[in-house]
C-alpha cells in the first residue's frame, strides 16, 4: 500500500472529511488531495510529517519510520555521540529473532 | 522446549528429533459478519504481540500466575486466527508433523469436549495439513469464527458448553510424530525442498496502522472494560466460514505421547482486554481492527484453503459444538444489540485460493 493510500485509510477509518484533516495538519486540501490520490510524492519535511501524524492520532516516530525519516531528535543524538550510536547501530545488526528468545514457563492448570 | 519468539509461539524437541519443531502464531483479523451466510477466510493483519505471564507476575491476576504462559491484548468481539507454521528440514521432502491439541476456556475447538492431559483420538488437528484454525468446527467444512467475550459476560463457548466461565483464553498442546514413524514415512533426500507454509496476509504494513471507526469501536471498547477482575476474555462463536480441519490421515498410534514433559509441550494462551493490557504492561495495545464492511470496500483479500491431498478427510461437527450459538445470537438473549454484522459481498476475484504447495502474498 502507498503512503498516499494509506493516509486515506486512515483518515476514513477515523471519519474526517479531507478538507478538515487538512485544516487539522496545517496543509492544503489540494496538496493533500494530490498526496492521497498518489499524484505528489510523500511529503519528506519532517515537519508536515508530524503535522500529519498529529492529526490522525499516531504515533510520530512509527509514522516518521514508515517513510523512511529520521526524525531531528533521533539526529541529534546521533551527532551527540556518535560513537554510542556505531555501537547501537552494530548491536541492533547483530540482534536476531533467536537471539530474543524467551522461554515460556507452564504453570498448573 | 516452549519458546515466544518475536511474537510466535516455538515448540521445539531435539531429544525428539533435530527437525522437531513447530511454530504457532496468533494473527489479527477483522471479524465477519454473523448474519447466517458463510464467508470465505478474512485475511491476516499481523501477529498479536505476545507477553510472557512470568515478566509479569506481579501485575497479573493470581490464577495467570499459577497458570504460566503467555498473553495478548483482544479488544471484545475482536477476531483471532491460529497460524502452524511448520519448519521444512532441508533434509527431508516435508516438515516434522505433529498433532495439535487449541483448546478455547479447556474446550476443544474441534470436538468441544473438556480439556484433558492426554492426546485422544479425534480431538486435534495435524501439521502441517492444517495451515490454520479460524474458529470452533460447528459444521462438516465450516468453523464459527474465534472472537473474544469477557469472562463472566455469558457470550463465551465454555459458558455455554459448562455453565460457567472459569479458565478463558487459549489452550494448546504438541505432540510430535514418533520420531521412528518420521525416519520412516519421510527419509533423507538429496534434493532440497522449501516453503511449505501458506501466508495469508496483507502486506499492509504494521496492523496497528488498521484503525476502526464508530459505532462498532465504540461497543468494543465499552464492553471490554467489563471483564471481571482481570481475569480477562474467552473465546465465543462469531460468523461462519468456510474452512476444512482435517482428520487424522497418519493414525493414532503415530504420536509420541511420552517423549516430551507435560509443562514444555504445551500453553496457556491468555487474552487481556485492552485496559488490562496497559495495566499489566503500561504499553498500549494495538488500535482494534478494521470492520469487515472496510475490508470490502478497501478490497482486502480472503482466503479458501483447498487441498488435493487424497488422503486427507474433513472434520464433521461434533455433538457439543453443533448448534452452539454465536456471541451475537447470546448478546440479543441478553438484550444487546452486537453492531458489525451487516451482510458484505465478496467479490468471487478478491477470494484467493491457496493450497498447501503455494506460498501467498502479494500487493492488494
Amino acid at each position: 500500500m502507498k503512503f498516499g493510500e494509506r493516509l486515506r485509510a486512515l483518515r476514513e477509518a477515523r471519519g474526517l472529511g479531507l478538507r478538515e484533516f487538512a485544516r487539522k495538519a496545517g496543509v492544503s486540501p489540494t496538496y493533500l488531495s494530490r498526496v492521497e490520490n498518489c499524484k505528489e510524492n510523500e511529503p519528506k519535511k519532517e515537519e508536515t510529517l508530524l503535522k500529519l501524524a498529529e492529526a490522525l492520532g499516531e504515533d510520530p516516530d512509527f509514522f516518521l519510520a514508515s517513510v523512511g525519516v529520521i526524525s531531528s531528535d533521533v539526529r541529534r543524538r546521533m551527532q551527540l555521540n556518535p560513537r554510542l550510536f556505531a555501537k547501537l547501530m552494530k548491536l541492533l545488526k547483530a540482534v536476531s529473532d533467536e537471539s530474543l528468545a524467551k522461554t515460556v514457563r507452564d504453570g498448573k492448570w | 522446549m516452549l519458546q515466544l519468539i518475536n511474537n510466535q509461539l516455538t515448540f521445539s524437541f531435539p531429544n525428539v528429533h533435530p527437525d522437531c519443531k513447530v511454530t504457532i502464531e496468533f494473527q489479527r483479523t477483522f471479524r465477519i459478519p454473523d448474519d447466517g451466510k458463510t464467508y470465505p477466510l478474512p485475511p491476516g493483519l499481523g501477529t498479536f504481540p505476545l507477553k510472557l505471564v512470568e515478566e509479569h507476575a506481579d501485575c497479573v491476576h493470581p490464577e495467570w500466575k499459577q497458570r504460566g504462559g503467555v498473553f495478548l491484548p483482544m479488544y471484545q468481539a475482536e477476531a483471532l486466527w491460529v497460524r502452524f507454521v511448520p519448519h521444512v528440514s532441508p533434509r527431508r521432502r516435508h516438515a516434522y508433523p505433529f498433532a495439535i491439541k487449541l483448546s478455547a476456556g479447556k474446550r476443544s475447538a474441534v470436538t468441544g469436549k473438556k480439556w484433558a492431559a492426554v492426546l485422544r483420538e479425534g480431538d486435534y488437528c495435524i501439521i502441517p495439513e492444517q495451515p490454520w484454525i479460524d474458529g470452533f468446527v460447528t459444521e462438516h467444512g465450516r468453523v464459527a469464527q474465534f472472537i473474544a467475550a469477557p469472562l463472566g459476560s455469558g457470550l463465551t463457548v465454555e459458558g455455554q458448553l459448562t455453565g460457567k466461565e472459569e479458565f478463558g483464553g487459549i489452550q494448546i498442546e504438541a505432540f510430535p510424530m514418533l520420531y521412528t514413524e518420521f525416519d520412516k514415512r519421510f527419509p533423507k533426500i538429496k534434493e532440497t525442498k522449501t516453503g511449505g507454509s501458506i501466508l495469508r496476509c496483507c502486506s499492509l504494513g504494521d496492523a496497528s496502522q488498521l484503525i476502526l471507526g464508530g459505532k462498532t469501536m465504540d461497543w468494543m471498547a465499552v464492553e471490554s472494560e467489563r471483564s471481571v477482575e482481570g481475569r480477562g476474555m474467552g473465546m465465543g462463536a462469531g460468523g461462519s466460514m468456510k474452512q476444512e480441519v482435517f482428520e487424522d490421515k497418519y493414525g493414532f498410534e503415530v504420536w509420541d505421547r511420552n517423549a516430551v514433559p507435560v509443562s514444555e509441550r504445551r500453553v496457556f494462551v491468555h487474552l487481556a482486554n485492552s485496559s488490562l493490557y496497559r495495566a499489566i504492561t503500561g504499553e498500549s495495545p494495538p488500535q482494534p481492527p478494521i470492520t469487515a464492511e472496510q475490508a470490502a470496500r478497501y478490497g482486502y483479500p480472503w482466503f479458501e484453503h483447498y487441498n488435493d491431498d487424497f488422503d486427507l478427510r474433513v472434520m464433521g461437527a461434533s455433538k457439543k459444538l453443533k448448534g452452539i450459538k454465536t456471541v451475537k445470537e447470546l448478546a440479543e438473549a441478553q438484550g444487546k444489540q452486537m453492531p458489525g454484522n451487516e451482510t458484505v459481498t465478496v467479490p468471487k476475484c478478491k477470494v484467493v485460493k491457496v493450497n498447501p504447495g503455494e506460498v501467498r502474498n502479494g500487493e492488494w
